[in-house]
């Protein structure tokens, strides 16, 4: 569960990637319909005053598909479509496959989610407050009490061309904050089918 | 005591007749009264404590059925859903069986649409208007929206017909009852069918009792008539209990044909040899019989049922007075006959009286069956040992011819020193191989279960194709006068649990009486006005929304039928549950929820029921019945076996008034068990239940031939032990060594015991007791002495850790982290409740303070699991993704966590004060209640808490960079494994 509702907000990035000056500019402008990258993920503990750094790599389908590919500190993929979130433990070799039909909030999650996917600025301003703090970031504000909870703020920063996004920085409660760097993003890459599919064990 | 018996030798003798009459004729009416008198039983309960959770318990063992499912498994090379016709129509011919009832085959109809869209003519039932309030037609509208975009065939009718998620709760409830049986379906299937498609089902119940191998075999064959014929390529598999009677009937019937020929074959051999065909010995083993029926009839005066396993077992225990008799008959000869036999009225007695006062202490449990079997044994005993010294000689030849059983020499060997050392030397390595058989034991009672390998390869099988895996359920069951009254008082249980964070997964409906006044709340004028306003604020939503107006009516329409219904008829999958989670036949009706069968659980559903003072409801899991059997009977045996033990040795000290001569009395119980524990040590053979009483036998005939040793030592020239103990011991062997060759487990743990011990305990009585009670056996017995006292403290000393000459290179591998405070990132993996999960640690640790603030990670997603900590007591937070869904566990797992960080990574304060040198390790021992293991491949432990293994675990490894951590009950019990990736100093 809190894997998936982080990688929501990887997903939302992606549905606004594309470059502008005004909230309404980015999201109309034109997005790839796949986008392939490396992250490093530096977890920040305010209490403790602490980084912790997760790397890995991600593909992201326009029409709704995600994989999430963890190298370090521990392995594991994790593919989201339609109908499931299929989780595969590189560290035990196990695969754990959740069902929309078993698991409604997964169905929830996948409602938040084509919200966000369609890019639509309607949809969005009515779950967030869009603000452009300075060129080429998105600052996302929630405006429902409970998605609060989860996250303060997101921000969405830009790569310095505009062609791809460089970082997502979701805020929690100002001490904790995760920030998600990106780097060699591809749009549009050649894919193979294996990418949608789990590792063999 | 000589005199005694003497006394009574003669005047039996002089009124023969008149005595042999009496006996006669109090065997007659012991009988009668066994016949008619008698009331017999074989309940189990009758086991335990009369407490009210025994009594519960096991009247809801009966009263759930859970032993009387048969599942039929239909096996197919190919897809087998090709052949549902076939089994539906089975499934009809086994419904017509008078030998079944609750036969399913479909437990859903073909449409799953239909049958969740049919769940809102459930929510005036199920429901209470209040849901009423939190409808927004606004949302319902544009969920409909959402859905219809979804290109799925069926949703919209479930569009229509939901619109405002009233079935969640149900759908949960089912989802849980679903992760609770651990199934594995193919759902798209209405009928039973793995997902792979190779093997379907059909559930049946049966009212055959499970001990009856004849109804079981009629059983049986009428499920193979249903069956048959099978179609090609399909085999049919039967799952069930009753396998389970048939496998051991077939198991100790083969074991019977074996055991019982081979055992035959040597008792024959044995009469035929060391009592020349003489017919008069039969009557050696007839008088314990008869001293059985004598007690028998007597007990149906004071007992108003008694147990036909403690008639069992107590026949077992009498079996020890048939070595009273060969005593007697190898002492009855000449004409001094009645001298040499009144001098075994000694040992007899003691002999009698130790076995009857270990017995005796079994009537103080409290326990029913126990108290017999203490009133049934004793009695028999003393009874066997009376008729032996006064009824046997009456009935035997004083003239016939003696013969030696073994032809050996009565004077010391050469050799006898060496063989007295070795078995000293044997005795002493039994020491520390009784702990690890000890550790080896099986004393479950699967372990007593002979059903044959291919039954239960079966039944594995069974479990891998339609199980999920995961651990083992708990069902709670509640009876009651009807399904209704059971239900409800399993609903108050299962909202007492709800209270301590635990939910079982219930049947998917409320009981009736809620059912009722749900629907009377539904049909009244304001809650009919809510419907109608919602209906409208509906037609009004789909408009904005460019839905039909009429978009929703379907569903108004269905909800305002069934508030205005009277039935409780349920759809077809909800139907199937409620037929097997609340059983309606039998005299008491009983309804059933699930739960993992965690200690958690089990604690905290023993407490709802202890709080409850609930007489009907009961924890049915194997955790629960070992907290049981722990908590209720446990207890009570720990005390009373020493007890037994000390007074036995204090009667033995009372009569021989020798403490050397009790220990000499003790040798060949010794030596008994040092080679039952050597020779199981050796073939990895495991202590059962059986094992465990065939072990009380041993004791007692071992004890026997120590006092019967001792006394030979004491009155040489009146009596000869050595013919008798070894015809005793060789009829025993005969009989247990025979066991040997059985396959079932009872039967051969009650033979592997019996075996070496007897053997052993026979030699020690006739030749080390002689040999020890020499001058110079003296320096053997002190030898013994020494060698197991050795063993004892391990082969090692203790020296202080001062003068510890490798004090230097151990102290830094007891130094693994830093004393100054630090910080640290670990990959951790957390076991409890029977779950894992993984998460990334990072903590900073103070020593000095003993200050740990901590955080865990997710380490997929990065997302913030939990927080906080600090100074001990203080718990880290669940963060904001956890908060809303931590389980009870995780809390309680959370607020452990700091403690046992602290455990693993301050060491600072346990000086330590010794060291203790081991085979494969050196013990530290430290202040603070802790030591330190440390091995020669450079793995460290630390262990604290407790006296022998301790409260927790901690082992090191590649120098405390991979740390296994575990945490044992009676409290809260979990293991984390953590690799640390990153460690400095702040």
């Amino acid at each position: 569960m809190p894997r998936a509702l982080m990688l929501t907000l990887c997903f939302l990035a992606f549905a606004v990637a594309g470059a502008g000056e005004t909230p309404a500019d980015m999201l109309k402008l034109a997005r790839p319909r796949v986008v392939a990258a490396d992250f490093v993920q530096t977890r920040r503990l305010g209490e403790l005053d602490m980084d912790i750094r997760i790397t890995g790599s991600m593909v992201s389908e326009l029409d709704g598909r995600l994989r999430w590919q963890v190298d370090s500190p521990v392995r594991s993929v994790t593919l989201i479509d339609r109908e499931k979130l299929t989780h595969f433990d590189g560290e035990t070799k196990q695969l754990a496959v959740i069902r929309q039909e078993t698991f409604p909030w997964l169905k929830v999650l996948r409602d938040s989610l084509d919200d966000w996917l369609s890019g639509d600025p309607e949809r969005l301003e009515k779950r967030f407050v869009l603000t452009v703090p300075r060129p080429g970031t998105l600052h996302l504000e929630p405006r429902d009490a409970a998605q609060k909870k989860l996250c303060r703020s997101v921000e969405i920063e830009l790569a310095p061309d505009k062609s791809a996004i460089a970082a997502i920085r979701i805020d929690e409660n100002g001490e904790n904050r995760l920030e998600i760097r990106f780097s060699r993003v591809r749009n549009d890459p050649v894919l193979t089918p294996d990418v949608w599919r789990v590792p063999s064990r | 005591m000589t005199e005694l018996a003497a006394h009574l030798i003669r005047a039996c003798g002089r009124h023969r007749a008149l005595f042999l009459g009496v006996l006669a004729l109090l065997g007659v009416l012991a009988a009668l009264a066994a016949v008619f008198r008698g009331r017999f039983t074989n309940d189990l309960d009758r086991l335990f404590p009369a407490t009210r959770e025994t009594r519960a318990v096991f009247s809801l063992l009966h009263d759930a059925h859970l032993a009387d499912a048969v599942q039929l498994e239909f096996i197919s090379g190919s897809d087998v859903t090709r052949h549902a016709a076939y089994l539906e129509e089975t499934a009809r011919k086994l419904e017509k069986s008078p030998m079944l009832r609750q036969v399913t085959f479909r437990y859903r109809s073909d449409d799953p649409g239909a049958e969740l869209a049919s769940f809102v003519a459930l929510a005036p039932r199920f429901l209470t208007p209040e849901v009423l309030e939190n409808c927004s037609p606004d949302a319902a509208a544009k969920n409909a929206l959402k859905k219809l975009a979804f290109p799925a065939p069926g949703l919209v009718r479930q569009a229509r017909m939901q619109p405002f998620g009233w079935e969640r709760d149900l759908l949960t409830r089912l989802r849980e009852l679903d992760e609770a049986t651990g199934m594995r379906l193919a759902p798209e299937f209405p009928f039973f069918v793995t997902p792979d498609r190779r093997r379907a089902m059909i559930l049946a119940e049966t009212s055959v009792r499970l001990g009856d191998a004849d109804a079981v075999r009629r059983l049986f064959a009428e499920l193979r008539r249903c069956a048959g014929p099978l179609p090609e390529g399909v085999e049919l598999r039967i799952i069930s209990g009753c396998s389970h009677t048939l496998g051991n009937e077939e198991v100790l019937k083969r074991d019977a044909a074996i055991s019982g020929g081979v055992s035959l074959v040597l008792f024959l051999l044995l009469f035929l040899w060391a009592c020349r065909g003489d017919r008069r010995a039969l009557w050696i083993p007839l008088l314990p019989l008869y001293a059985s029926l004598l007690t028998l009839g007597a007990m149906t005066f004071f007992f108003r049922e008694i147990c036909l396993y403690v008639i069992g077992l107590g026949g077992c225990v009498t079996g020890l007075a048939v070595d009273q008799g060969i005593h007697v008959y190898a002492a009855f000869h000449g004409g001094d006959a009645e001298r040499r036999t009144a001098a075994l009225g000694l040992p007899m007695f003691l002999s009698a009286a130790t076995s009857i006062a270990v017995f005796a202490f079994l009537g103080l449990t409290g326990i029913s069956a126990y108290r017999q079997l203490a009133v049934f044994a004793g009695l028999s005993l003393a009874l066997s040992a009376v008729l032996a010294l006064t009824a046997l000689p009456l009935l035997l030849d004083r003239d016939r011819e003696r013969r030696r059983i073994l032809p050996l020499p009565a004077a010391p060997g050469t050799g006898r020193r060496s063989a007295a050392l070795i078995a000293a030397a044997v005795a002493a390595l039994a020491v520390p191989a009784f702990f690890r058989v000890l550790d080896n034991a099986d004393l479950s009672l699967e372990s007593l279960d002979g059903t044959p390998e291919k039954i239960r390869a079966g039944e594995l099988d069974f479990r891998r194709a339609w199980r999920r895996t995961g651990g083992e359920t708990a069902v709670i069951a509640s009876s009651g006068a009807d399904g209704e009254e059971a239900l409800e008082r399993l609903s108050g249980i299962a909202a007492d649990l709800e209270r301590r964070g635990i939910r079982p997964a219930m049947p998917p409906r409320p009981p009736r009486r809620v059912q009722a006044a749900n629907r009377r709340a539904w049909r009244t004028p304001e809650t009919a006005g809510k419907i109608a306003k919602l209906a409208e604020a509906c037609r009004i939503s789909c408009r904005r929304h460019h839905l039909p107006e009429k978009f929703f009516d379907p569903f108004f329409a269905a909800l305002t039928a069934a508030v205005a219904a009277e039935d409780f008829s349920l759809p077809p999958m909800l139907e199937h549950i409620d037929r097997k989670m609340i059983k309606t036949h039998g005299v008491r009706a009983a309804a059933v929820a699930l739960l993992p069968d965690t200690p958690e659980n089990v604690r905290a559903v023993r407490a709802v029921l202890e709080n409850r003072r609930e007489e009907h409801s009961a924890l049915l899991s194997r955790g629960g019945f070992q907290a049981l059997i722990r908590e209720t009977a446990g207890g009570r045996f720990r005390h009373l076996l020493v007890l037994s033990v000390g007074s036995a040795l204090l009667l033995m000290v009372l009569v021989l008034r020798r403490a050397g001569d009790v220990l000499l009395a003790m040798t060949p119980v010794a030596a008994a068990w040092a080679a039952v524990v050597l020779t199981a040590f050796l073939t990895g053979f495991r202590v059962t239940p059986a094992a465990a009483f065939a072990a009380i036998l041993l004791t007692g005939l071992a004890a026997d031939y120590g006092i019967y040793a001792v006394c030979q030592l004491r009155r040489p020239e009146e009596l000869e032990i050595r013919d008798p103990i070894l015809l005793s011991a060789a009829t025993t062997v005969a009989g247990a060594g025979a066991l040997l060759a059985s396959r079932h487990p009872v039967l051969f743990g009650t033979g592997a015991v019996l075996t070496p011990g007897i053997l052993a305990a026979c030699l020690a009585g006739v030749f080390l007791v002689p040999h020890l009670a020499r001058p110079e056996g003296k320096k053997t017995l002190a030898v013994l002495g020494a060698a197991i006292l050795l063993f004892v403290s391990g082969c090692s000393h203790t020296a202080p850790w001062e003068t510890y000459p490798q004090r230097e290179l151990l102290a830094p591998r007891m130094r693994l982290y830093p004393d100054a405070p630090f910080r640290l990132q670990a990959v951790t993996e957390a076991s409890f409740s029977g779950r894992r999960f993984r998460f990334v640690l990072a903590a900073e640790i103070d020593p000095g303070t003993g200050k740990v603030l901590l955080a865990g990670v997710d380490p997929g997603s990065g997302a913030l699991l939990f927080d906080g900590g600090g100074k001990p007591g203080e718990a880290p937070r669940p963060g904001t993704v956890l908060a809303e869904n931590a389980p009870g566990g995780l809390l309680k797992f959370l607020e452990a966590l700091p403690g046992d960080l602290r455990q693993i990574f301050i060491s600072k304060d346990a000086k330590p004060l010794a060291a203790e040198e081991k085979t494969e390790y050196i013990v530290v021992y430290s202040e603070k209640d802790v030591l330190w293991l440390l091995f020669r491949d450079g793995t460290a432990e630390k262990r604290g808490g407790g006296f022998f293994s301790g409260a927790w675990r901690a082992e090191y490894r590649d120098g405390g960079r991979r740390v296994h951590y575990g945490r044992r009950g009676p409290g809260y019990g979990y293991s984390l494994d953590l690799e640390i990736r990153k460690l400095w100093c702040k």
